[in-house]
C-alpha cells in the first residue's frame, strides 16, 4: 500500500511540475501539431585553408617547420596574364601575417608572414592550394617570406593590400622602444647588433647606422610570388602602423598608425607605382589651407622621429587608428579607430605639445559631460569607422560604435547590432545576376568584454564578429551592419579579405581559446564562397515583417544562412523531437541554430505560440 | 472494502483534483511580476543605494581630511559602503566580470592594458586599494590617496550603475551568479583576499548571506506552486546557520572548515536543487562553449566540480581513452628523446606525484637545468605552462621539452618517423585518431600526452574526503592547519581552493604568477636568485616590471611529495618553506625587491601553527596512486629501439 501511495504523490508532484515554467525541459506531444518551417542549408560554403601550428611552412630548401600562429592580415594579390603558372585554375596568392616574435634558426628571427597559391575548381567554386615551385628553389604548399634581406620585422600584424595591383605591405603595429623588447631575453631577435641601411633606394637613409630596433615598424612590402620581402618604405616614416590603402591614382597611400595619439598619414609618389620617391604628410583638420602638413621625408631623422614630428606640426589626434580601406568608385578612405577604453593620460602630453583632438572626440565628451578628450572620466569603449573624403579633405564618423547604456545591449540586438573596437576594414566588390555591388566588411577585435562587448552567455570570454555593410545604405548605422560569420571562441577576426573575383572573402580566426576543437584551436585561415550567388547575401539581412499582427508569431527563415527571425521580441524554447528542451532564448528576436543538426524541432514562444521547425 | 483500498481511492482522487487544479496552463504573467522580476527590482533598488553610498563615502573622506570628523567615524563610513557593495557584488562581478576587476574590485596591483600596441600599465582601483590604505596604520597620511581612489570609485560607480540600469537579470543568471558568490565566499572573502588592509571578509559575508537570503524568498510562491517549498525552508535555514557563524566570527579563530563544511557546500547545492526543482534553463542550453566551472557539480571540493575539458582542445568523446591510453604508453616511453633514454618520467615519476625529487632536474647530459619539476597531478587546471607561465596550452608545453636542446633535444618529424616503424604504435594512433589521416599526425603526439596528463586527478585526498561528507574523521591539527591556512597565514589568498593553486576563482580561468624574493641559496646574507621568472618567458606583451622574478603559483596537492620546493628547489622541508613565508618571504629577509607581491612583515606564526599548517598540507596528498604501464611496444624494425627502457 505504501508503494502504491508514493507512487500517485509523485505523479502529483510531476504533474504540478510542469505547470510551473512556460518552458517545461520536457513538452507534451500535442504541440508537434505546429505550423512548419523549413530552415534550407546556407548558401555559403566554408572552408579551412591554413592552419597555423599545423600546416608545414618551407623554410628553405628541403626545410619544412610547422606554420606560425597569430594570423592576423590576409593580402590578395590577384594572378595576372604575365604570371607563368602551370594551373589554370590558379586566381592569386594569398599573403598572411603572422602577429607573434619568435627565435628559430630556421624560420628567422622576429615575425614572420606565409604566402601561397591559391586555386579555384571551376565545377563547385572551392578553393585548394596550388604547390608551386618558387625562384629560390622551395617547393611545396606554403611558404615563409624571409625578411632577413632588410633585417627583419616582428609582430607583423596589418598591411596593405593594393586595389590597383594586388601589392602588399606588411605592418607592425607593435611599437620598439629598445633592443631589450626586440630581443626578449634571446626568445626575440637575438641579433641587435646595430643595423646599418644599404643598397636601399633611399638616399637619406642609406649608411645610416641605428639601434637594431629602430630597423623596426617601419612598412615593408614583400613580393609575394617570391615569398621574399622587398624592401622598408624609410620614406613613410617610422610609426606603429597598423593598415593602409592605395588610391587609385596608384601614387597615394594612406596609413594609419596603431597608438593614442594615433596619426593618418599619408605619402604622394612622383611617378604613379613608384613609392620610393614623394612627399610624406600628415593630417592636420584645422590647418590654414590644405588640411595635410608635409613632413620631409629627405631627413632621416623626422623619419625616425615621425611622431614627434607629427606632434609638433599640431596633427590631428586619433585614438589608435587600425585598417585603411578605399572604396575605389568614390575615391572615399575608410578606416576604423578601434578605441582605448580611457585615453586621457595617452595623449594629454601630446596635446599640450600641439596636436589636436579630432573634433569628434571633442564631441564625444561634450556628450559625456566631461571636460574633454583628456579627461580621465572620458571613456571610448567601442571605436568607430571614419571616413575620410578627399574632396573635402574632412574627417568625419561613418559608423558608430556601441551603441551604449539605455540603448545598449539588449539581449535581442546582439549580436548582430553591437559593434566594439573595429580592426579589420575592407571592401568587397561583387557582380550579382548582373548588378555591381559594393560591401564593407568590418572585423571586431575586442578591447574587452565589459560594457556589453561581450554578450552575457560568454561571460569569460571575447566573440568577435565579421560584418558586412552594403555602401549603398546612406548615413548607415549599426543597425545597418549584417553580421556574416563570428570566429571561434576567444579568438580574433581578422584579415577579411575578398578574392579578386568577388565569390569568396579569406578570414583569419587569431589565438583562439584551446578548448575549441581542432583545428578550431589553431590561428587559421579559412575562407567564406557565394557572394556571387544570387540571393545569398540576402539571406544575410534581417527581414521586414511587415502588416504582421502583434500577436501572431511569424518566423522567417526562408532561406536563412544560420538565424531564424521573428516578428517580435520575446522568449523560446527549442525542443528536439522527443520533446526535450533543447535550448532557452530570453529577450530575443532571432536565434542562431547554426549548431543544430539535421532534423526536426519545435520552436515555442512564452505565450504559447509553437513552430515546428526543419533543419535541413 | 478494505481500508488500504478505501485511502487508496481518496489518495487517487485527491491526486486527480490537484492534477486538476495545477492542470498546465501557460504562464503568460509578465517579468515584473514574477519572482524574478521582483529579485531584479530589489537590486536595482541596491545598486542605486550603492551608488549613492559612494557619493556619501568620498564626502566623508573629503570630512576626514578636513579633520571635521575623526578616524573611526570614516572607518564606519567604509562599513556602510562595503555593505552596499556586498549586497550587489554578486550580480555585478557577474554580468561583468571585467569592470568589476577594473574598477570596483580587483586586487590591488599594477595591470598591463590588454590588447594595446605597446606596454601601458594600469594602476589599480577600486575597494580593494580603498581597503589597503583603510588597513594602514598610518591612515592620515594615506588622505590624498584615499580622496582620489574614491573619487575615481564614485565615477566609476555611477558608469555602471547607468550600465545597468536597464538589465533584465533571469532566473538562470541569477541561480549561476548566486552559486558564484558561494564560491567566492569560500575562496576570495573569508579567507581576506578582497579585504588585504582590514580583513573584513566575514561582516562581508554576513551582508552576502543575508542578501541573497531575502532574494530567494522571493521564490516562495513558485516553489510553492511546484510543491519544493521546503527548499526554501531548508536554504533559509543553512542561509540562517551561516549568519549565525559569521556574525560572532573573528577572522583569526573563525572555523572556516565547519563554514564551508556546514553552510557553504550545502549552499551550493541548494541553489541548484532550486533552480532545477523550477525547471528554468541552465547554462548548456544556452551555450554551446562549455565553462571551467560545472555547474552540474554539487560540492566545490568535488572532483566534477571543474571541467578538465574546459582547458584543453581534446574532445569529451568516446574515444578520449584510447587517446589517454596511448598517452599513458608515451609517456613512459624514452622514445620521444633524440637519444631514447629520457622519457616524460624521467622528469616526472608517478610515485614522487610525477616530480623528480631533485632542487632542479637533470639535463641529457646529467648536468642540473635551470628549475625544479614541476607535479603533474593537477597540472591540466592552468591558463598558463611553466613556473615563467610560458606557454597558454598544456598541448604546446610538451615541444618546450621535446626541442630543448638539453632536454629531449629531438623534434617532431624525428619522433613522427621513429613511432611509424612501430606496427603497434601506428595502430594505436589510428585507434585513437579515427576519422582523421592514418599517418600519425605530431599533434597527436601532444594531445595523447595531455589526455593522460588530464586523468591524474584523483580528488581524494582526506581533506577531499571530508568536505565530500566521505569521512567525518579530521585530525585535529588538520582541521586547525585548514583554517590557519585559510585565515591567520593568508595562504589561501594564493594557492585558492579547491585547487590549492593560483588559478582564481570563481571562474578558474586566470593562472597567477606572485613575486616571492625566492633567493639563490641559503646562504647569508641572502641574495635573489637570478631566474628573471615571467619577464623572461618570450611573450612581447609580458615585458612588465611587475613580472621580474614572478613565477606560477603551482598548486600543493601532494606537497609532500614534491619537495625540494620553489622554482629553484633552494628548500628542501615544508618547515624551511614556511619559515620563509613566516618570515615575510625574501624582503622580509633583507632582500631589497621593489615588487614583492607577498607581504613583507611577518605573519607571527608559532611554531604549533606552523606545524599544523604542515599538517593540513600532509593530508592534501591523493589517496589514488598512478601505476607505470608494464611496458612499452617492442616491434621496432630498428632493433636497437626494442631495447629501450621503460622509464618510471
Amino acid at each position: 500500500m505504501k508503494t502504491k501511495l508514493l507512487f500517485i504523490l509523485t505523479l502529483v508532484f510531476s504533474a504540478s511540475l510542469f505547470a510551473q515554467n512556460e518552458f517545461p525541459s520536457r513538452t507534451v506531444v500535442i504541440d508537434w501539431e505546429a505550423v512548419e518551417v523549413v530552415v534550407p542549408p546556407s548558401p555559403f560554403q566554408y572552408q579551412v585553408l591554413f592552419v597555423g601550428g599545423d600546416d608545414m611552412v618551407q623554410t628553405g630548401f628541403n626545410e619544412e617547420v610547422p606554420a606560425k600562429q597569430w594570423h592576423d592580415f590576409v593580402g590578395f594579390t590577384a594572378i595576372t596574364e604575365e604570371d607563368c603558372v602551370d594551373d589554370p585554375n590558379a586566381i592569386g596568392w594569398v599573403s598572411i601575417n603572422h602577429e607573434m616574435i619568435t627565435s628559430n634558426d630556421k624560420i628567422g628571427d622576429g615575425g614572420g608572414m606565409t604566402t601561397f597559391l591559391l586555386g579555384r575548381t571551376p565545377s563547385n567554386d572551392e578553393l585548394y592550394i596550388v604547390p608551386q615551385t618558387l625562384t629560390d628553389g622551395r617547393s611545396g604548399d606554403f611558404f615563409n617570406v624571409d625578411f632577413s634581406g632588410v633585417g627583419e620585422t616582428g609582430m607583423n600584424c596589418g598591411g596593405i593590400n593594393s586595389n590597383v595591383d594586388g601589392r602588399i605591405w606588411s605592418a607592425e603595429e607593435w611599437f620598439r622602444t629598445s633592443n631589450e623588447s626586440i630581443y626578449n631575453n634571446g626568445n626575440g631577435v637575438r641579433d641587435t647588433t646595430a643595423y646599418t641601411i644599404k643598397y636601399t633606394e633611399f638616399e637619406s637613409a642609406n649608411f645610416q647606422t641605428i639601434p637594431k630596433y629602430q630597423n623596426f615598424n617601419w612598412m615593408v612590402e614583400i613580393d609575394p610570388r617570391a615569398s621574399k620581402a622587398i624592401r622598408k618604405q624609410y620614406n613613410w616614416g617610422r610609426q606603429p602602423f597598423e593598415g593602409g590603402t592605395v588610391a587609385e591614382d596608384n601614387q597615394t597611400i594612406y596609413t594609419g598608425a596603431d597608438a593614442t595619439p594615433g596619426f593618418l598619414t599619408k605619402f604622394v609618389a612622383d611617378t604613379p607605382g613608384d613609392f620610393t620617391v614623394g612627399t610624406t604628410y600628415v593630417y592636420k583638420h584645422d590647418a590654414v589651407g590644405e588640411n595635410w602638413v608635409e613632413i620631409d621625408n629627405n631627413d632621416f631623422t623626422k623619419m625616425l622621429n615621425f611622431s614627434d614630428e607629427a606632434v609638433s606640426s599640431g596633427a590631428t589626434m586619433f585614438n589608435r587608428l587600425e585598417w585603411v580601406t578605399i572604396d575605389k568608385t568614390t575615391g572615399k578612405i575608410y578606416m576604423t579607430e578601434t578605441g582605448r577604453d580611457n585615453p586621457a593620460s595617452a595623449w594629454q602630453d601630446e596635446a599640450a605639445a600641439g596636436a589636436v583632438y579630432a573634433p569628434h572626440h571633442i564631441q564625444r565628451a561634450i556628450d559625456q559631460g566631461v571636460s574633454g578628450p583628456d579627461d580621465a572620466a572620458y571613456w571610448d569603449y567601442y571605436g568607430r569607422v571614419l571616413v575620410y573624403d578627399p574632396a573635402t579633405e574632412d574627417v568625419s564618423i561613418y559608423v558608430e560604435g556601441g551603441p551604449y547604456f539605455s540603448s545598449s545591449p539588449l539581449l535581442s540586438d546582439y549580436p548582430s547590432k553591437h559593434l566594439s573596437n573595429p580592426d579589420g576594414l575592407n571592401m568587397l566588390y561583387v557582380n550579382v545576376a548582373g548588378e555591381d555591388k559594393r560591401y564593407m566588411l568590418i572585423c571586431e577585435d575586442l578591447n574587452g568584454t565589459s560594457f556589453g562587448r561581450t554578450p552575457l552567455e560568454y561571460p569569460d570570454d571575447r566573440m568577435c564578429e565579421l560584418y558586412i555593410l552594403d555602401m549603398e545604405v546612406e548615413n548607415p548605422t549599426i543597425d545597418d551592419l549584417i553580421r556574416l560569420t563570428q570566429t571561434p571562441r576567444g579568438a580574433e577576426i581578422t584579415g577579411a579579405c575578398p578574392t579578386a573575383d568577388g565569390k569568396s572573402i579569406l578570414v583569419n580566426s587569431q589565438h583562439p581559446d584551446t578548448s575549441n576543437p581542432f583545428p578550431y584551436n589553431n590561428s587559421l585561415t579559412f575562407a567564406i564562397t557565394g557572394f556571387d550567388d544570387s540571393g545569398a547575401i540576402d539571406t544575410l539581412f534581417v527581414p521586414v515583417f511587415e502588416d504582421v499582427p502583434e500577436n501572431d508569431f511569424v518566423i522567417y527563415p526562408n532561406p536563412t544562412e544560420r538565424i531564424v527571425y521573428f516578428n517580435k521580441v520575446t522568449d523560446v524554447a527549442l525542443y528536439d523531437i522527443t520533446g526535450k528542451r533543447i535550448a532557452v532564448y530570453r529577450d530575443v528576436k532571432s536565434i542562431d541554430i547554426s549548431r543544430l543538426s539535421t532534423g526536426t524541432y519545435l520552436l515555442k514562444t512564452k505565450d504559447g505560440e509553437a513552430k515546428k521547425l526543419l533543419v535541413k | 472494502m478494505r481500508s488500504d483500498n478505501i485511502l487508496l481511492l481518496i489518495s487517487f482522487f485527491l491526486s486527480t483534483l490537484l492534477i486538476i487544479a495545477s492542470k498546465p496552463k501557460i504562464n503568460t504573467s509578465d517579468y515584473v511580476e514574477k519572482s524574478i522580476g521582483l529579485i531584479n527590482r530589489d537590486f536595482q533598488s541596491d545598486l542605486q543605494t550603492f551608488k549613492e553610498a559612494s557619493v556619501s563615502f568620498q564626502a566623508s573622506i573629503e570630512e576626514y581630511i578636513a579633520s571635521d570628523t575623526s578616524e573611526a567615524t570614516l572607518k564606519t563610513e567604509y562599513r556602510k559602503l562595503r555593505n552596499s557593495f556586498k549586497k550587489v557584488e554578486f550580480l555585478l562581478e557577474y554580468l561583468d566580470k571585467e569592470a568589476s576587476d577594473r574598477v570596483l574590485n580587483g586586487p590591488p596591483l599594477p595591470k598591463l592594458e590588454p590588447k594595446v600596441s605597446d606596454i601601458k600599465i594600469l594602476q589599480p582601483k577600486g575597494l580593494q586599494v580603498l581597503d589597503e590604505l583603510l588597513g594602514s596604520e598610518d591612515l592620515a597620511s594615506a588622505k590624498k590617496e584615499l580622496l582620489d581612489i574614491s573619487s575615481k570609485f564614485t565615477v566609476d560607480v555611477k558608469k555602471i550603475a547607468a550600465y545597468f540600469e536597464y538589465r533584465k537579470i533571469s532566473d538562470r543568471q541569477f541561480f549561476e551568479a548566486s552559486r558564484q558568490a558561494i564560491i567566492r565566499m569560500a575562496t576570495l572573502g573569508i579567507t581576506g583576499f578582497d579585504t588585504p588592509g582590514t580583513l573584513q571578509g566575514l561582516d562581508d559575508s554576513t551582508v552576502i548571506l543575508a542578501t541573497l537570503k531575502s532574494h530567494f524568498n522571493e521564490y516562495e510562491p513558485e516553489l510553492k506552486n511546484v510543491a519544493r517549498f521546503y527548499l526554501l525552508k531548508s536554504i533559509s535555514a543553512i542561509f540562517d546557520l551561516g549568519t549565525a557563524q559569521t556574525t560572532i566570527g573573528d577572522f583569526n579563530t573563525f572555523d572556516r572548515l565547519i563554514f564551508i563544511k556546514d553552510v557553504l557546500n550545502p549552499l551550493y547545492k541548494t541553489i541548484k536543487d532550486i533552480h532545477l526543482a523550477l525547471d528554468y534553463e541552465t547554462i548548456e542550453e544556452v551555450s554551446s562553449y562549455p565553462l571551467a566551472v560545472n555547474y552540474n557539480s554539487e560540492n566545490i571540493f568535488e572532483k566534477d566540480f571543474l571541467n578538465n575539458f574546459y582547458y584543453v582542445s581534446i574532445a569529451n568523446d568516446s574515444n578520449f581513452n584510447k587517446v589517454a591510453d596511448l598517452g599513458r604508453l608515451l609517456f613512459y616511453d624514452p622514445i620521444l628523446s633524440q637519444n631514447n633514454k629520457l622519457a616524460c618520467a624521467s622528469c616526472h615519476a608517478p610515485e614522487k606525484a610525477f616530480t623528480d625529487g631533485l632542487k632542479t632536474s637533470y639535463s641529457n647530459t646529467g648536468e642540473p637545468l635551470k628549475r625544479n619539476a614541476m607535479t603533474l597531478n593537477y597540472a591540466v587546471y592552468a591558463s598558463g605552462f611553466f613556473y615563467d607561465l610560458r606557454a597558454s596550452r598544456l598541448e604546446d608545453q610538451f615541444e618546450h621539452v621535446i626541442l630543448n636542446k638539453d632536454e629531449f633535444n629531438s623534434d617532431y618529424k624525428d619522433i613522427v618517423k621513429k613511432l611509424k616503424d612501430s606496427e603497434n604504435y601506428s595502430q594505436l594512433f589510428k585507434e585513437a585518431f579515427l576519422g582523421q589521416s592514418t599517418e600519425i599526425k605530431f599533434n597527436n603526439v601532444d594531445y595523447a600526452l595531455v589526455a593522460y596528463v588530464m586523468q591524474l586527478n584523483s580528488f581524494d585526498s582526506p581533506i577531499d574526503k571530508y568536505f565530500q561528507e566521505k569521512t567525518s574523521s579530521l585530525p585535529e591539527s588538520v582541521k586547525r592547519g585548514f583554517n590557519l591556512f585559510s585565515g591567520k597565514a593568508a595562504c589561501a589568498t594564493c594557492h585558492f581552493m579547491p585547487l590549492y593553486s593560483g588559478n582564481l576563482p570563481p571562474l578558474f580561468i586566470d593562472s597567477e604568477s606572485e613575486i616571492l624574493g625566492v633567493p639563490k641559496n641559503k646562504d647569508n646574507p641572502l641574495i635573489l636568485d637570478d631566474d628573471l621568472g615571467r619577464i623572461g618567458n618570450g611573450l612581447t606583451q609580458e615585458i612588465a616590471p611587475f613580472y621580474q622574478n614572478a613565477f606560477k603559483t603551482p598548486t600543493l596537492r601532494n606537497i609532500a611529495k614534491t619537495g625540494p620546493y620553489m622554482h629553484n628547489g633552494v628548500f628542501d622541508t615544508l618547515d624551511e618553506v614556511m619559515d620563509f613565508y613566516n618570515e615575510g618571504g625574501g624582503v622580509g629577509r633583507g632582500i631589497d625587491l621593489e615588487y614583492q607581491t607577498l607581504a613583507s612583515d611577518s605573519l607571527n606564526l608559532t611554531e604549533t601553527e606552523i606545524k599544523d599548517i604542515i599538517a593540513f598540507l600532509e593530508a592534501l596528498t591523493d589517496e589514488t596512486t598512478v601505476e607505470a604501464p608494464s611496458d612499452l611496444p617492442r616491434d621496432f624494425k630498428d632493433a636497437n629501439l626494442n631495447l629501450r627502457n621503460l622509464i618510471k
